[in-house]
């Protein structure tokens, strides 16, 4: 999927240089870690990927298949 | 002037007597068309009377009629004070309804030839009822004790149903039992003080050598009369009786005739035993309490599992009766206000429910809980007095049953025991389900062919029914004239004065 | 002083419920909206002095009391009830209406009650008028269900009430969680939260309305129950888990699920965990920051809840596997869905950004390291579901589309495109937000260093959505929620219990040779006996009667 990389590549060069700028500003962390240049982008990351595998384990063990005539007719 | 205040004077016995002449002129004229106008204006005359009472005990404080004149030794006092002029007043104005409302109901559901004397019967279990509530003399609260219950006895038996039969006989068998052990227990007590007068046994109590003797009166007295007011697990005649009898006897029995026995209880157990007696290791407000929980929530869960509505509503009386029994066993204001401000509140909403099911029954011929499908479509007026009823019976707030639960609440926490309190409102929970059962059927499923052919209730019956789940709402909002006349019953109760 | 009852907000609301149940026609519509603006007008113009007190049951009651908390979400529940209704014109319910409106007044009350009885009673009226909006669509059994619940989180406020009223009177005041009342109290109010373990409710009952009923069921209950919160348990400690784990439950509920509408209401259980951790901070900026967020979550998800809407009326479903490709013959809600999901997520620029900012604040000024880096990350997560997700499943990726049979009509528009243009005002000027949420204002919200970290997270987030895609793409069916505590398992323990005893049985036959078909009948008799119990035999009866004197003399005699 050529678009997809695409996008990625865009998004990766869009971190870079968010990157690149955080560098050049002024901190206020409140913990120390959050104001070293780049911590956000890695913490957001890190973050989504674990939320990701988060959600997609708990839907391996607890989400049902259905079909949609079934999700339908679940309501009432 | 003069008139008025020889009326005044005469009021208790007027109370009584208007039903009572009231019934025998119905079943001396014995005519169909006159048997209702002659009931209604019996009830009514009771009821002006009785409405007139309140003021006066509101100025006077006692009120006390001595029969022919002779001195309470000797004759029958009638007695009214803040406690029970607020059961006159619940009983004659509920009957007074319950009349005006029978009139279709009874044409439809009763033989012709037997309709005076349904009117009759009526008028005597009034009459009985008021006078158990007016007298303060033991034995006389015995003779209308009999006599509300024989005429209740044939009420029943008048059911349209077979079944009804056997109710009555069921009744009539428990019933005797429980005048039986009441009156074994008033004569213990007569053999201990020598007289019969509430007041002048009260007086004469402390004389009484032997204690065992007493305690043996008092258990006769209150089993008795626990049989009479249907206290769990002495329940069960109830649900057949009210299940199967004519649908204007039940509005009147459920509203009425378990309050008065109810105000037995709490004369004899405050006025002449004093509630902190102690059985042995037993205390009676324990016991109380017990059985009173056991009403709420057991029958409370019977309900959810009838299939009969005029049954289900039958088992809520059960485990209604369980919460005003609670209030009297917490033996505090709050408590015993919320008691007596139920006896008002569960008289009206029982009745405006048992009145909205006596109309479906006349128009669709049925009160089976799956009859009553979609009821609300073709009915709309006579299922939102229903639905209103239902939500007192919960206990929802801006309803009066909120105000009773809600005092009932708080004479629990007065009384140190915040688990009754969770209790009375967990039990809320169970009518939750069995209102919500109803509710569901009435409004939500698709109507029956007995539905669809139903048309709204006629307007004499509809008007008092509104009324009735009207009242529920107005005192669920300004609950300020029954709670200062259960207030005043709670602290005369006490020992205080008004 | 009674006059000022006259200015109470939910006067015309609860007014305009009953109007709106006997009018009909344009005159239905006219008072339908006019009476949440009246509300708004009054949220302004009610002096924040003491209330009118009234006298009921011997208790002194203030049915309407205001102060800066209640101007903020007196403020959002009339924007939400005045958009709601201006959505819901083209549905023609005079039900819904009725019922939304009564609802709305309700939470108004919430809000305004001067005292805990009032605040009762109207948290009483809130429930039924939001079970009548699911009812007015016909889900009966859900909103039975619902019904049943807030019956029992109104129970438990109730005893907690009563509880507390003995020490200290009906006055609204902080508790702490230290007694039985004050416990109560707490479980009845996170019961309307939606906090674990009854969160299930939220989205068993939400997408059961109707296309235009959920958009007033996302807004009052919720964050009804974090205004009362606020007042009533501001810095309760144990607040905080309970947040978090709202917060962590609404992100995975909602990166699973397939309907739009159940995973908004995830959403909503997420983002009032964020507030609930706030209240559990309980400084001055932690609780103006939870209103704020309470504000603004309320304008957000009520342009999400129209731009499902709008989805669904117009194509029948709101599941994502059906949908897609939608932007160009829905462009309206496709924007109206980026704006609000972006606001969800935080993105600069946004309202979110500026609530979100101040919650984030509050938690580094308290030092309080695992909820801040907790939530931070739970920002990144949301901007997965509400952000990116949404969005691109529901209208953007490439699908044959849906044919949209119901355009959007000017109404809905109007109300999608006002939700819209507040949210955007108050991102670029933060300001307009600070002004009336006391206690805010010193948060930095527009500056570069905050700015970039955002779009950092934001941006991270995003790479990881396009990277795992596939993980991501919704499936019919359902997740097993916390409502299998009382769907489920207490069929299994009877199961498991009769499975059990039927063993025990069986091992005491083995010993006894009792034939356990008579022990079964015993017990069958016996449940019989308590189930109908009005069939009992007169003896039976005389028999009870004469055994409980018995005892009385017995014990008389001893």
């Amino acid at each position: 999927m050529p678009i997809a990389r695409l996008v990625l590549a865009g998004l990766a060069g869009l971190l870079a240089a968010l990157i690149v700028a955080d560098m050049f500003v002024m901190h206020h962390p409140a913990f120390g870690i959050d104001g070293t240049p780049g911590f956000a982008a890695i913490f957001g990351l890190v973050a989504s990927a674990a939320a990701i595998a988060l959600a997609f384990g708990w839907g391996q063990i607890a989400r049902r298949r259905e079909t949609a005539a079934e999700e339908e007719g679940r309501d009432g | 002037m003069s008139f008025l205040a020889a009326i005044d004077q005469h009021l208790p016995v007027i109370v009584v007597l208007a039903p009572l002449l009231g019934a025998v002129l119905v079943a001396l004229v014995r005519v169909e068309i006159a048997s209702w106008p002659i009931a209604v204006l019996a009830a009514l005359i009771s009821a002006a009377a009785a409405f007139r009472l309140v003021f006066v005990v509101e100025q006077l404080g006692v009120v006390s009629y001595r029969l022919g004149g002779f001195a309470p030794e000797l004759g029958i006092e009638y007695r009214v004070d803040a406690v029970n002029v607020l059961i006159l007043l619940v009983v004659t104005a509920v009957s007074l309804v319950t009349l005006l409302y029978a009139r279709q109901s009874v044409a439809a559901e009763i033989d012709g030839g037997r309709v005076p004397w349904f009117y009759a019967m009526m008028l005597v279990a009034m009459a009985g009822l008021l006078g158990m509530a007016i007298t303060g003399d033991a034995f006389n609260a015995f003779v209308f004790l009999e006599i509300s219950s024989l005429s209740t006895y044939t009420l029943i038996a008048l059911g349209r149903d077979r079944r009804a039969l056997v109710a009555a006989y069921q009744y009539l068998i428990v019933g005797t039992i429980g005048a039986t052990f009441y009156v074994i227990g008033v004569g213990l007590l007569y053999l201990a003080t020598g007289t019969l007068n509430l007041a002048l046994i009260v007086e004469r109590l402390p004389d009484v050598v032997s204690p065992r003797a007493l305690i043996a009166a008092e258990a006769f007295i209150l089993v008795g009369i626990a049989l009479k007011l249907a206290l769990f697990p002495l329940h069960a005649w109830l649900p057949n009786a009210y299940g199967y009898a004519p649908s204007a006897a039940t509005v009147l029995l459920a509203s009425t005739a378990t309050k008065v026995a109810v105000y037995l209880m709490a004369r004899f157990l405050f006025g002449v035993f004093g509630i902190h007696v102690e059985i042995g290791p037993v205390s009676v407000t324990g016991v109380l309490i017990l059985l009173s929980l056991a009403a709420m929530f057991v029958a409370s869960l019977a309900a959810v599992f009838q299939r009969d509505v005029k049954r289900l509503l039958a088992f809520s009386s059960v485990a209604q009766i369980g919460y005003i029994t609670l209030g009297l066993a917490l033996a505090n204001p709050a408590g015993l206000t919320g008691a007596f401000l139920h006896i008002v509140n569960h008289a009206l909403m029982k009745g405006a429910a048992f009145m909205a099911i006596g109309a479906v029954l006349l128009r669709c011929g049925s009160s089976r809980l799956d009859d009553l499908a979609g009821i609300g479509r073709t009915m709309p007026a006579t299922a939102v007095a229903l639905t209103i009823a239902g939500l007192g019976l919960i206990g929802v707030p801006g309803t009066s049953g909120f105000v009773s639960k809600w005092y009932l609440v708080l004479g629990a926490f007065d009384d140190g025991k915040g688990w009754l309190a969770f209790m009375i409102v967990a039990s809320s929970v169970i009518a939750v389900l069995y209102v919500g059962r109803l509710l569901e059927v009435v409004w939500f499923r698709e109507p029956g062919k007995a539905a669809l052919a139903a048309s709204e209730a006629p307007l004499s019956m509809l008007l008092p029914t509104l009324l009735l789940a009207g009242l529920t709402i107005f005192f669920g909002i300004d609950a300020e004239m029954p709670a200062r006349l259960a207030g005043a019953a709670a602290t005369v109760l006490l020992g205080g004065h008004p | 002083m009674a006059e000022t009852l006259l200015l109470a907000p939910w006067l015309p609301l609860i007014v305009g419920s009953l109007l709106v149940a006997v009018l009909r026609g344009r005159v239905q519509d006219i008072v339908f909206v006019a009476t949440p603006a009246l509300a708004l007008i009054l949220v302004w113009s009610l002096p924040q002095t003491a209330g009118p007190d009234f006298n009921w049951l011997g208790l002194t009651l203030t049915p309407v009391v205001s102060d800066s908390t209640a101007r903020l979400f007196g403020t959002a529940f009339a924007l939400a009830a005045i958009g709601g209704a201006i959505f819901a014109l083209p549905q023609r319910s005079s039900a819904e209406r009725a019922a939304a409106l009564l609802y709305a007044g309700a939470a108004q009350g919430v809000i305004f009650a001067g005292d805990l009885v009032t605040l009762f009673l109207f948290w009483e009226v809130m429930a039924i008028g939001s079970a009548l909006v699911i009812f007015s669509n016909g889900a009966s059994r859900a909103g039975l269900r619902y019904a049943l619940m807030h019956a029992f989180g109104g129970v438990l406020f109730f005893a907690g009430i009563a509880a507390s009223i003995g020490s200290g009177g009906t006055a609204i005041r902080p508790f702490a969680a230290d007694s039985i009342g004050s416990l109560l109290m707490l479980a009845g109010i996170l019961v309307n939260a939606g906090a674990p373990p009854v969160s299930a409710w939220v989205a068993d009952a939400y997408p059961r309305a109707s296309w235009s009923g959920a958009v007033f069921l996302s807004a009052f209950t919720t964050k009804a129950a974090i205004a009362v919160l606020i007042r009533l348990f501001p810095g309760e400690a144990a607040l905080i888990p309970v947040g978090l784990i709202m917060a962590v439950y609404g992100m995975i509920y909602a990166l699973l699920e397939n309907d739009i509408r159940r995973m908004l209401s995830y959403s909503i259980v997420g983002q009032v965990g964020f507030m609930v951790v706030a209240i559990g901070i309980g400084t001055p900026l932690a609780l103006a920051a939870a209103g704020a967020h309470a504000f603004v979550h309320i304008l957000y998800k009520g342009l999400l809840m129209m731009a499902a809407g709008t989805v669904l009326r117009a194509t029948g479903t709101a599941r994502l596997t059906a949908l897609g490709g939608l932007a160009r013959s829905m462009p309206f809600a496709t924007c109206a869905m980026i704006v609000g999901g972006l606001s969800l997520s935080a993105m600069p620029l946004t309202a979110g950004f500026v609530s979100k900012s101040a919650i984030m604040q509050a938690l580094a000024d308290d030092h309080d390291a695992v909820a801040w880096f907790a939530l931070t990350a739970i920002s990144a997560g949301s901007m997965l579901y509400a952000g990116l997700r949404l969005p691109w499943f529901a209208m953007l990726r490439p699908s044959t589309p849906r044919p949209a049979t119901l355009q959007a009509t000017p109404a809905m528009k109007l109300a999608m495109g006002g939700a819209g243009l507040i949210l955007l005002a108050i991102g670029a000027a933060p300001g307009l937000l600070m002004r009336f949420v006391p206690g805010i204002e010193s948060v930095a919200v527009l500056t570069s260093d905050h700015i970039l970290f955002q779009l950092q997270l934001l941006v991270g987030a995003s790479i990881c959505f396009v990277l795992f895609l596939r993980l991501l793409v919704p499936h019919a069916g359902t997740t097993v929620d916390t409502d299998w505590l009382w769907r489920c398992l207490p069929q299994l323990l009877v199961k498991a219990g009769s499975a059990l005893s039927r063993q025990v049985l069986a091992a005491l036959s083995l010993k006894s040779r009792v034939d356990t078909r008579k022990i079964q009948a015993i017990s069958e008799a016996w449940v019989q006996r308590t189930m109908h119990a009005g069939n009992w035999r007169t003896g039976d009866i005389a028999l009870v009667a004469t055994a409980l004197l018995g005892i009385c003399l017995l014990i008389a005699a001893m």
